[in-house]
């Protein structure tokens, strides 16, 4: 139960640094602590919002990346899916 | 002897096809939402946003000095030294150019050229360095009149940077010129030719010119027409033997990672 309890003071600590980041930090800053975050958390989801707000503040269609104004969801979700396989693959994680 | 070991209580680990579903669910979110209505939850974000942004500039500049107390003394005097001269010919030079100037809007006004539209000045939120779009956050928006397409110059100069990509109520979104991809005509100035620049990011764009163009560093790069709002400067020109064309890349004559305020120039009413 404690160690329940010491698990989502970590994991609303995380956020609350990745929102201070949001705003202070460029989104390559964001992105990797986020995904220093998603290998110490399990089903690290946050990921995701975090990338989807970058994409909402920031995000405009550029022709470079095919009209895409949500660029770092992208990236973000793909972030998701690999660390989730790379981590089913490390016997460090069983 | 049989050993018998305790299980142990590990939690159990979700399977990767979990995560892939989240995953593949959220961009077909994102897919969505781009193709269908990529503004519809942008205002909100930016509202909400605004007063966070607002706080973090205000905290930023209450530390911008601290660095200059871990500096030396007789640094900071020789550099106070040289700022002082350097001040001294600006002025200088500055009388000049306000005369110019004068000189300048008279004769623009004698051949009905006066500058139509107003200007408004606004402070940037959040620096373009921050995204991969090279957009960048200012802290006017519909309610100060900003229309969507108004451009975007650096405060107290003659220099383009961008346009308006969103204009929020509160807030609007600025593109720099220099957009990853986007193309846009410019003027090289020195040889009086109209080029296609495209935007490499940052600041930086490349345009590719036949090689009989007579291209140096330093030549400058503005905006075609009326008055010439200047772009970048000519940064290296790459000619290589076997190609029949140059590429030259044009960069900002600001770093645009540093800009705090600028101002919008507003469309008149049609």
């Amino acid at each position: 139960m404690r160690n329940k309890k010491n698990k989502i003071k970590k994991r609303v600590a995380a956020n609350l640094i990745l929102l201070a980041l949001l705003f202070i930090a460029p989104w390559w800053i964001v992105m990797s602590v986020a995904v220093l975050f998603l290998f110490y958390f399990k089903n690290y989801f946050e990921i995701l919002i975090f990338g989807f707000l970058l994409d909402l503040l920031y995000g405009a269609p550029v022709s470079a990346y095919y009209g895409m104004g949500y660029v770092i969801s992208v990236i973000a979700a793909l972030a998701f899916a690999l660390v989730a396989v790379v981590k089913n693959r490390l016997v460090f994680y069983d | 002897m049989k050993m018998s070991y305790p299980l142990k209580s590990k939690e159990k680990r979700p399977k990767a096809g979990y995560s892939l579903f989240i995953a593949v669910l959220f961009l077909v979110f994102v897919a969505v939402l781009n193709f269908t209505a990529p503004n519809l939850l942008r205002p909100a974000a930016q509202t909400a946003a605004k007063p966070f942004l607002v706080l973090k500039n205000k905290t930023a500049k209450l530390f911008q000095g601290f660095g200059h107390y871990m500096a030396s003394k007789r640094k900071l005097a020789s550099e106070n030294i040289k700022l002082k001269r350097d001040l001294e010919r600006i002025y200088l030079n500055f009388a000049e150019l306000e005369t110019l100037k004068e000189e300048n809007l008279a004769l623009k006004e004698e051949f009905g050229r006066e500058k139509s539209g107003k200007r408004i000045l606004a402070y940037v939120l959040k620096s373009p360095g921050h995204s991969p779009y090279d957009t960048f956050i200012l802290d006017t928006g519909e309610k100060h009149g900003v229309k969507k397409g108004d451009k975007v110059y650096l405060w107290g100069s003659n220099a383009a940077l961008g346009y308006i990509e969103e204009v929020f109520f509160g807030t609007s979104l600025a593109r720099l010129y220099s957009s990853p991809g986007e193309k846009m005509e410019a003027e090289l100035i020195s040889a009086n030719l109209i080029v296609t620049l495209e935007g490499r990011g940052g600041g930086n764009f490349e345009v590719k010119l036949p090689k009989n163009v007579r291209v140096a560093a330093g030549d400058l790069v503005g905006l075609p027409g009326y008055g010439n709002p200047i772009l970048g400067a000519v940064g290296t020109v790459d000619s290589d033997i076997t190609q029949s064309l140059q590429l030259a890349v044009i960069r900002s004559l600001v770093n645009v990672q540093e800009i705090d305020k600028v101002f919008i120039s507003i469309k008149d009413e049609e």
